[in-house]
């Protein structure tokens, strides 16, 4: 009784402070995936989405969606969380930015886990298995992008960390990386701006890429002594 | 016997001038003369002997006294016998026979004092204010030859006898001594306050006794330097001593030079004599070697009319006395370890929670304050026990405190992992302070609360010391949960060994529960993941230590998520290590929010999952609630970032 109770007040938890998205119009294959849920389901005209789903749109295919009568285009090959498709202030911003450091593991002052001896299965090197993920990583950045250009910026930054970080392989994207380091120039993040752009300097970049990168880092860097 | 208090005696005088009470060495502590207080420096025993000679028409010499002191504590003891402390005077009578062969016989008188004995008593109420007094016992003996007229018959026979009286009396005079600063010291004496013996003399014989004038002295030292000391010594019969000591460290010791004068009121000149000195002292002994020069010629002959009428006030300086040589030796056996520093304060910092071991150790529990007493930087031990809990005395690292300078000391204590106390009790923690002697220089004792060994102090960072408290039990019970599990693992690729085991242990582990308890019932009482298992259930914590000693226990890299509600009410769950890199999340979910990537400390992304103890489900529902809590409450309320969120690793 006490764990459908626990269960029911989550739900209700997450639909009262929820924002929500009526679907306005769908073009192609706009698939949705709500809450902790493994599957995606088609995505049809007139329903109403939680902010607690994540939206993907396939190859020539787009949804709008409309938040009391905001209107969001999310175009083709492209993924986005909900819940980001919002205005977020500077400050929450860097509480997001924060976050991403909060989250880590600190370091521990001394190695005191007791490490289990106990093996199961036969023994083998963990393999690093060639896993394709890097795609809904992309669709994710074209996301990002698209939010960033209807003015959401901030959520847009958020977005593009987020898929740095669960698909690595998205980082080597250059131009979206120097895209979303632009962004927190422009807002005036230049401590986080410049870490951006000397990361993205390991990068291979086309040769106006370089020169931008490395200006962007040479001015950032006179900000950040100047400051 | 009974008290005369209209008797008068002789006031303050000393054979070695009038020093600093105050410096370590001075031989100023035998002197009840200038100390009716008493005050000493002593820390133990002390003897004292004073040697010398008079330089009469004849050089005499003299054991002046010997002195006996002993400090118990703040009490000081004194004893004092003083054979060289009397002086006799002889005078030939205006009177005289004539004999039968024509012969003259004058009749002759002798008046002989003494001073025999001295004891002192000082209580120090601090280190800056001593109050004592001193009980010295006087005899005074006045032979006089007087004619005896016998007729018997036809013939007058004229006789000569002595008549000799005996006149012994006790003195008490109290004094107060306060010290504000370390380089001025005040003394406050009073001169014959109470004076109790034997009837007074005779009248033939009143006129010869020792003066007993009623007064008060003051006593002023200030060392205006670090070795050099103004003394003024003033009575209040404008009797007065001034002169200042110079000071020199040498040998290990000290090598001091002083010079006292004195002006008498009952004798010439104005200032009537001096008394320099020459001291060398240690921590051990001291020398003094004074010489009393009086400025009067000592030589002339004085009436008995003269002594009659105006007697003597002290028996070692009055007008008759001469020039004296005085050496002094003190020693000192100190069998009490000289305290080098003192504790001021110690203040317990945190209660004691007995299963917190490693905190205690890792941080203090009681945080003292030491001042060191010397002129050197001492190191100091701290050590405490607490009764009940520690049998031995538990050491802390050591402090080093500037010299005069105060330090803080930190007190660390050990947990005995045989504590099994589940009730709190007031305890008292003892600490100690101990410099280069085997004794401690100093101590004190609080009382502590030492809790029950369920009790938590309801931060979630100290849940870990119950993760790990019983470590043997839950790595028994995971092995023998995995042990079951052995065909699916041979199966396994290994780089899934982790994310199945937390699943297999969580569908074992839930499956032997069968209650959750309110969550606020019991927010100071948290179950070892044993008590857990045998109780069938528990709240939140109990459920999440738990699940997370087990994971420890066989090598899974756990952490604790603290929700911190606006109502007050707290919950805990469980987040954990896959070791998957984040490009292999999507063979565990294909739902992005249901895992999270965090930097390990050597900076490599990891996939980890949160998991919902509580839900008492299977695994993947558990998984889902925890996911989503996390994902809602933490990440998108950036809750995380504000604090109201907070990831707890184990280590």
């Amino acid at each position: 009784m006490e764990k459908k109770l626990l269960i029911l007040s989550l739900i209700l938890f997450c639909s009262v402070n929820a924002q929500t998205y009526k679907v306005e119009k769908v073009k192609g294959t706009v698939k949705v995936q709500v809450g902790s849920s493994e599957t995606w389901l088609d995505v049809s005209e007139g329903i109403i989405l939680q902010s607690n789903s994540i939206i993907s749109t396939n190859k020539n295919s787009l949804v709008q969606l409309n938040s009391d009568g905001n209107l969001f285009v999310l175009k083709e090959s492209s993924a986005l969380p909900l819940s980001s498709i919002k205005k977020m202030t500077l400050d929450e911003l860097l509480l997001a930015l924060a976050m991403e450091d909060m989250i880590n593991v600190p370091k521990k002052k001394e190695d005191t886990k007791s490490k289990s001896t106990a093996t199961y299965g036969t023994k083998e090197e963990k393999k690093n298995l060639k896993i394709e993920s890097d795609d809904f990583g992309i669709m994710k950045l074209n996301g990002a992008i698209q939010l960033a250009e209807n003015g959401f910026k901030e959520s847009a930054v958020v977005v593009a960390k987020e898929t740095y970080r669960k698909y690595p392989g998205t980082k080597n994207l250059a131009a979206d990386r120097i895209y979303f380091a632009n962004i927190l120039y422009d807002k005036g993040l230049y401590e986080e701006a410049y870490e951006e752009f000397d990361s993205i300097k390991n990068l291979k970049l086309a040769d106006q890429e370089r020169v931008e990168v490395e200006n962007k880092s040479a001015l950032l860097s006179k900000k950040l002594i100047n400051k | 016997m009974f008290i005369t208090p209209n008797i008068d005696a002789q006031n303050s005088f000393g054979l070695a001038g009038y020093r600093a009470p105050n410096r370590q060495g001075s031989s100023f502590g035998n002197s009840f003369e200038l100390n009716p207080s008493n005050f000493s420096l002593l820390k133990d025993w002390g003897i004292s002997f004073s040697y010398g000679g008079e330089f009469a028409d004849d050089v005499s010499s003299n054991l002046y006294l010997i002195s006996l002191s002993k400090r118990i504590g703040a009490h000081n003891l004194s004893a004092r016998y003083s054979p060289g402390y009397q002086k006799e005077f002889l005078f030939t009578s205006n009177e005289s026979i004539v004999g039968e062969d024509t012969s003259l016989q004058s009749l002759n008188s002798s008046f002989t004092y003494k001073e025999l004995l001295g004891l002192g008593y000082s209580l120090k109420f601090s280190d800056e204010l001593s109050a004592g007094f001193t009980l010295r016992y006087f005899n005074q003996e006045f032979n006089r030859e007087v004619l005896n007229v016998n007729f018997p018959g036809d013939t007058l026979y004229i006789t000569s006898e002595n008549e000799i009286e005996k006149i012994n009396f006790w003195k008490t005079d109290i004094g107060i001594n306060y010290s504000p600063f370390k380089n001025l010291f005040f003394s406050l004496s009073s001169i014959n306050l109470l004076n109790f013996g034997e009837l007074s003399a005779s009248a033939e014989n009143e006129p010869f006794e020792i003066r007993r004038d009623k007064g008060a002295m003051i006593g002023v030292n200030y060392s205006p330097f670090k070795n050099f000391d103004i003394n003024l010594l003033f009575e209040t019969n404008n009797s007065f001593q001034t002169g200042f000591d110079n000071y020199f460290e040498i040998f290990n010791g000290s090598l001091g030079i002083g010079l006292t004068a004195f002006h008498d009121k009952y004798q010439s000149p104005f200032i009537a004599g001096i008394i320099p000195a020459l001291t060398y002292s240690t921590k051990l002994f001291g020398i003094t070697l004074s010489a009393i020069k009086y400025f009067s010629d000592r030589g002339s002959a004085h009436s008995f009319t003269e002594f009659k009428e105006e007697g003597i006030t002290n028996i070692i300086n009055n007008k008759y006395s001469f020039d004296k040589a005085v050496l002094t030796f003190t020693f000192i056996l100190n069998t009490i370890p000289e305290r080098l520093v003192k504790l001021l304060e110690v203040d317990i910092v945190k209660d004691i929670y007995p299963t917190f071991t490693e905190s205690y150790i890792d941080s203090p529990f009681a945080v003292g304050k030491a001042i060191n007493l010397t002129d050197k930087p001492v190191t100091v031990k701290p050590a405490c026990r607490i009764e009940g809990l520690n049998v031995d005395l538990i050491q802390s690292p050591n402090v080093t405190i500037a010299a005069g300078d105060t330090g803080l000391i930190k007190y660390y204590t050990i947990i005995p992992e045989s504590y099994t106390k589940e009730k709190a009790e007031i305890s008292y923690a003892n600490f100690y302070l101990t410099t280069i002697n085997e004794e401690p220089d100093d101590q004190s004792q609080k009382a502590v609360l030492v809790n029950g060994k369920n009790s938590w102090d309801g931060k979630i960072n100290n849940l870990r010391y119950f993760i790990k408290y019983d470590s043997d039990f839950s790595m028994t019970y995971s092995k023998n949960i995995l042990s079951q599990y052995k065909e699916n693992f041979d199966t396994l690729q290994s780089l899934f060994f982790p994310f199945y085991k937390v699943k297999f242990i969580f569908e074992n582990f839930i499956k032997r529960l069968v209650y959750i308890s309110d969550p606020r019932a019991s927010e100071e009482y948290v179950q070892f993941p044993n008590e857990t298992l045998k109780l069938k259930g528990g709240d939140c914590d109990d459920l999440s230590v738990s699940f997370s000693s087990l994971l420890e226990s066989v090598g899974i890299q756990t952490a604790l998520v603290d929700y911190k509600l606006d109502d007050g009410i707290r919950h805990v769950n469980v987040m954990l290590n896959t070791e998957l890199n984040p490009d292999q999340a999507k063979l565990i979910t294909q739902n992005e929010n249901k895992y999270f990537v965090r930097k390990n400390v050597t900076g490599i992304d990891q996939v980890w999952i949160p998991i919902e103890v509580t839900s008492l489900t299977d695994f993947e529902t558990a998984w889902n609630l925890g996911a989503e809590k996390f994902f809602n409450e933490a990440v998108n309320n950036y809750e995380l970032a504000k604090g109201k969120v907070e990831i707890v690793d184990i280590y």
